[in-house]
């Protein structure tokens, strides 16, 4: 049984000492405030302040360190737990696939169900949804066009575009070259590699292209707007009514196998209200088709960031989905780091981290260090032994003077260095430089096959660095690629490995600064137990130190959970993600995005900044007011539940839902000020207002939407408070 | 974090400025003299080239025969180089920076570049903006130190500390860039008329006013603080009347999202917001493919970017005295020219450094020659100035960041060995 937080309830006339106290103390030296209200949302409006239980703390401790925000619903399930409902929960939790499905489950599976793609391999995701690799590769007919009707025209379309914009690249070119006559133009295709390869589709593929491009011209005088004739309507306006009213699936034909001059126009032409009659209907393979023709990549990098909102908002598996994020970050993966980087991410969070997030380190590891994704994203797929097969005959090549390159291929530290310094051992973990180099040669040969299609992962005997290696003292004989896997063993259980991810644990889930009592009981559970995860995260929630008063809401939200907690406890929902999307990219933790190889910052002095809070504010407003399209909250209407509410009621309703463990009297009053002050009381919406009252004017529903108007300015106020911002 | 960045003149004459309507010309006097007295005066501009652009055609080494030979169709004719110095000249769409070489506002440093040999676009970007090349464990930017080394001078002169403005360090950006990530409180915003809470306009929302009134009296002293600095901030830029600001009219900003970057750092500095480093970026110097000569994709980019940086110059009118302005990028392209009429990853590059006490009108640094013998690795320029060389001058000659290794720790760098740039 974890021991408890020893409440130390501070009464109302405490709230100077508290602030005396912390202008001299750090943050998290003190615990919570403690004006704090009972977590329970179907208890009365609370006219007097309760004192949270020791065993409410508790449960929203726990909730909030190993939840994405505690939801009313997950309160009440431990509650029903019984006394030992918290150890009875976080063992559930371990085991997700025990967990039964949760209304807001069949929720997410429908939301999914919108990415039929996402369960795709790469290679697989990147034919569906063509990267501009596949793109240019198909343009130059070295991949044959796919012999589905829609995604051919999907292609066609794509390949018209990369040949109208090198075409209108060439003529810049031609242009400059008249100025400097005689260099002879650089751009005879090389027909050697796609002619092997070709296939009638291919060839077919090549003969519609060469027919589109030279009907574009034409085309575009069809299309033109000059405002000759001002009375004719537009085209686009045209095109769209042409297709508008036609059933789903006749109006997805036609738009596939408009020419690509046409499509754009249309495209380019539509009004945000147009574009969704223009999907209307359509079923989720043809929004996804529909997406693929606007933008492939860019449907992939939705659908992939959409699922993780989607799962954080509504799984029940929560500390799968918090643990996923963790690992996520840990082995972090640029998404832009080339084109191909999106369609790698999808299986390496689906197939990598997702099914492993609670399991073994090594497991984690190995699965990691195979992945196509990370040896991209860390350039081992690049690197190569300088005394490898492939360099030794590089250099005879340049000896005999064929080489055309300069520079033999050669090692490419990048992984071998992140792999000790940002996977295992730590900045600290004792290795040196020549450490790197030796890991670095070991994991030669570890590459991917064919990456602009997406292929897999593969050993090549070819680059391997061949004889024995030293790292930190052991000897690793050649042995091929079981070379790699030895040495990962070597790091997975190595105690500075164990000390390293017990030390970032504790960090995301007890404080910025934890115990080193806690991190090196941590350290000693992870090799015990052979680096099982989930017997380190029991460890921890087992250990005084995680439910001590300094722990308690010590962290400070990272942008992610503070805009998944804010929609969970809103209880908002979400058909689209992608203003929560472009939110996170303005609070500056895009999903995906991190460009180092560190991760984001799991530390508050990385997200508490001059600007950053004002843009959580701004969140704030934006999500409690309705203001973000696809996201709907809906605040309960205080003539639902108590017709005579008064503001301080609303207030303290509200703020029991959105944030249990309570705020201070500072914060209530701030947001009851504003109330009183701004907002009309339901009294003051009188006839007497100067405006004239259209003829069905209601006033039980003007009151009505007064109120509620009330209810989403204390929500926007509760959650744009420094409470909410804690966890 | 700590509660002495609280703008000094909270419960001074900007508190006044802020909460009670005084014209806006008393505001800027106002805050102009409490600004002078405090203020070196000195601020530096930092702008980053992400993508790494193409320095040899950016500053042509135009006597040099193997240019010639090396980028058959993309190097640019002799005829078309804006001659510099009778070695050097500027890309032809670069004839805004011209007078400004002229004139002796404008310097160059050729062959400089981080000394690590990452090719990878993100480790040099992070590399360059730590300041600590080949060291990934830097927290920190190198320009937040290089104020906190003006801190520390101040403070062992016994001069009394600079009273620090929430705007002292700001980034045209989303978040806080690299560069001036650390202990200096930053700034980032991304469009200067939106940076307010529930929407702009001459008054605050008043769900602003709420959250002002939170923020200011809770006990949350991280929250308190940073909430506190961001409405001082918030008032700050509304006395100056944002949404009326128009920019001098001769300084022809060019319609992009670089020149409204700049724009808006002209503005910032003009408002007397107590600006002393301002960052920002532009992007879009990747050029693997048909990059272009003369003309082209290259060469649009640089128009832009020269453009803009020219009608920023004349926009800061007589304030550009004071205003140094340094460009990097993270590193260079390959000497050759590849099968696609681009370039690839190389290794040195050129700085521009713009400013009032700049010695312009020189191309500096040693030229290492561009012979197949003489290249990188056999393909890219090599770099016979270290990028931080040049930095380390500009902080500890603008700025007062005197202590080089707290700004570029390992660097070991000597003023006896600066450029003379500034």
């Amino acid at each position: 049984m974890p021991q408890p937080i020893s409440g130390r309830p501070f009464a109302l006339g405490r709230t100077l000492t508290s602030l005396v106290l912390s202008a001299l103390l750090p943050a998290q030296l003190l615990p919570a405030q403690a004006i704090s209200r009972t977590s329970q949302p179907e208890a009365t409006p609370a006219t007097s302040t309760q004192p949270l239980s020791d065993q409410d703390r508790r449960i929203l401790h726990l909730l909030n360190r190993f939840t994405f925000g505690p939801t009313p619903d997950e309160v009440a399930e431990i509650h029903s737990l019984g006394p030992k409902g918290i150890d009875k929960w976080f063992d559930l939790q371990l085991h997700p696939d025990r967990l039964p499905l949760t209304d807001d489950d069949h929720t997410l599976q429908a939301r999914l169900a919108e990415f039929p793609s996402l369960n795709l391999p790469p290679d697989q995701l990147i034919g569906r949804f063509p990267s501009n690799g596949i793109i240019r590769q198909a343009a130059d007919n070295k991949i044959p066009a796919p012999d589905d009707p829609y995604l051919y025209a999907i292609y066609s379309h794509h390949i018209q575009q990369f040949k109208e914009k090198q075409a209108k690249k060439a003529e810049e070119k031609s242009d400059k070259q008249a100025q400097q006559p005689g260099v002879a133009a650089n751009s005879a295709p090389n027909m050697a590699a796609g002619s092997t390869m070709s296939t009638p589709s291919e060839s077919q593929t090549g003969e519609s292209i060469t027919t589109a491009g030279k009907e574009a011209a034409p085309r575009k005088e069809l299309v033109d707007n000059s405002d000759r004739d001002r009375a004719r309507p537009r085209y686009e306006e045209v095109l769209f009514h042409s297709v508008v009213d036609l059933p789903p699936d006749k109006r997805l034909q036609r738009i596939l196998y408009m020419p690509t001059a046409e499509f754009e126009q249309l495209n380019r032409g539509l009004k945000p209200p147009q574009r969704l009659q223009l999907t209307e209907g359509f079923n989720p393979e043809q929004r996804e088709l529909f997406a693929d023709l606007e933008n492939p990549t860019r449907a992939v990098i939705f659908e992939l960031q959409a699922q993780r909102l989607y799962r954080e908002i509504y799984s029940s598996h929560q500390l799968q989905e918090v643990m996923t994020a963790f690992w996520l970050n840990h082995f972090n993966i640029y998404l832009h780091k080339n084109d191909e980087t999106p369609y790698y991410l999808t299986s390496f969070e689906r197939d990598v981290i997702r099914p492993r997030a609670l399991g073994n380190f090594e497991d984690l590891l190995v699965a990691t260090a195979e992945s196509p994704a990370m040896l991209l994203y860390l350039d081992n797929s690049s690197s190569t032994g300088p005394d490898s097969k492939v360099a030794e005959r590089q250099k005879e090549r340049q000896a005999e003077g064929i080489a055309k390159k300069n520079t033999p291929p050669g090692l490419n530290e990048n992984y071998g260095r992140e792999l000790m310094e940002l996977h295992t051992l730590g900045v600290n973990g004792g290795y040196t430089q020549k450490d790197v180099t030796e890991v670095s040669k070991i994991l030669t040969g570890w590459t991917v096959d064919h990456p602009q299609l997406g292929g897999d992962t593969t050993f090549d005997e070819n680059r391997h660095e061949p004889g024995t290696k030293i790292v930190m003292g052991h000897k690793f004989k050649e042995d091929g690629m079981k070379e790699g896997l030895k040495l990962l063993h070597m790091l997975a259980t190595s105690p500075a490995t164990a000390h390293f991810i017990s030390s970032e644990l504790a960090i995301a889930f007890v404080s910025d600064n934890p115990p080193q009592t806690l991190v090196d009981r941590m350290a000693k559970s992870f090799e015990s137990h052979d680096g099982n995860i989930a017997e380190v995260l029991k460890t921890l929630i087992h250990s005084p130190e995680f439910w001590a008063p300094a722990a308690y809401q010590a962290k400070v939200k990272t942008p992610l959970e503070y805009v998944v907690s804010a929609v969970r406890a809103s209880n908002a929902q979400v058909t689209n993600p992608q203003p929560l999307i472009n939110w996170l990219n303005q609070l500056g933790m895009p999903l995906y995005a991190c460009i180092p190889p560190t991760g984001y910052s799991d530390k508050a002095n990385e997200w508490v900044s001059t600007g950053e809070l004002v843009t959580r504010m701004n969140f704030a407003l934006s999500l409690a007011n309705n203001k973000l399209n696809g996201i709907t909250t809906q605040w309960p209407s205080t003539t639902d539940e108590a017709p005579d509410q008064s503001a301080n009621q609303s207030i303290e309703s509200l703020q029991a839902k959105l944030i249990p463990t309570g705020v201070s009297e500072k914060t209530r009053a701030a947001v009851l000020t504003e109330v009183e002050g701004q907002s009309p009381s339901p009294s003051q919406i009188t006839p007497q207002s100067a405006t004239p009252k259209p003829k069905n004017y209601n006033p039980a529903a003007a009151q009505q939407q007064a109120q509620q108007q009330q209810q989403a300015q204390i929500a926007a106020l509760l959650l744009g408070s420094p409470e909410f911002q804690r966890r | 974090m700590n509660t002495t960045r609280r703008f000094f003149l909270r419960n001074g004459a900007l508190a006044l400025a802020g909460t009670t309507a005084l014209p806006a010309f008393l505001t800027r006097a106002v805050m102009a003299a409490t600004m002078e007295a405090t203020a070196q005066g000195k601020k530096l501009v930092v702008i980053f080239q992400r993508g790494a652009a193409d320095g040899l055609n950016i500053v042509v080494p135009w006597r040099e025969p193997n240019y010639y030979t090396m980028r058959p169709t993309i190097a640019i004719p002799q005829k078309q180089v804006i001659d510099l110095d009778g070695f050097f000249g500027l890309h032809p769409a670069m004839a805004s920076f011209q007078p400004l070489f002229a004139q002796g506002h404008l310097a160059i440093v050729h062959a400089t570049g981080s000394p690590d040999h990452t090719r990878s676009h993100f480790d040099a970007q992070d590399y360059m903006e730590s300041g600590t090349p080949g060291i990934k464990s830097t927290t920190d930017g190198w320009l937040n130190r290089a104020l906190q080394a003006e801190d520390l001078r101040r403070a062992k002169l016994r001069e009394a500390a600079l009273q620090s403005s929430p705007f002292r360090a700001i980034a045209l950006s989303p978040d806080v860039p690299r560069t001036l990530a650390g202990k200096v409180p930053a700034l980032a915003l991304s469009n200067v008329q939106d940076f307010a809470v529930g929407g702009r306009g001459p008054k605050p929302a008043p769900a602003a006013t709420a959250f002002e009134a939170m923020y200011d009296e809770s006990s949350d002293s991280l929250l308190h603080s940073a909430g506190d600095t961001s409405f001082e901030a918030i008032k700050m830029l509304r006395a100056t009347d944002p949404a009326h600001y128009s920019p001098t009219p001769d300084a022809n900003y060019p319609d992009s999202p670089f020149a409204k970057n700049m724009k808006q750092v002209a503005q910032l500095l003009k408002a007397n917001l107590g600006v002393e480093a301002a960052f920002t970026d532009v992007t879009g110097w990747d050029t693997h493919q048909n990059q272009g000569g003369a003309e082209g994709q290259l060469a649009n980019r640089l128009r832009d970017f020269s453009d803009s940086i020219a009608a920023f110059w004349r926009d800061m009118g007589p304030e550009s005295e004071n205003i140094t302005l340094v460009t990097m990028s993270e590193f260079g392209r390959t000497a050759r020219q590849n099968g696609t009429g681009g370039t690839d990853h190389g290794h040195a590059n050129a700085m521009f450094i713009l400013g009032g006490n700049v010695r312009g009108g020189k191309v500096y640094g040693k030229w290492p020659g561009v012979a197949d013998e003489q290249l990188n690795e056999g393909r890219d320029l090599a770099i016979t100035t270290d990028y931080r060389q040049v930095l380390g001058e500009v902080v500890s000659k603008t700025i007062g960041a005197q202590n080089l290794d707290l700004t570029f720790p390992g660097a070991r760098l000597n003023s006896r060995q600066f450029l003379g740039i500034v």
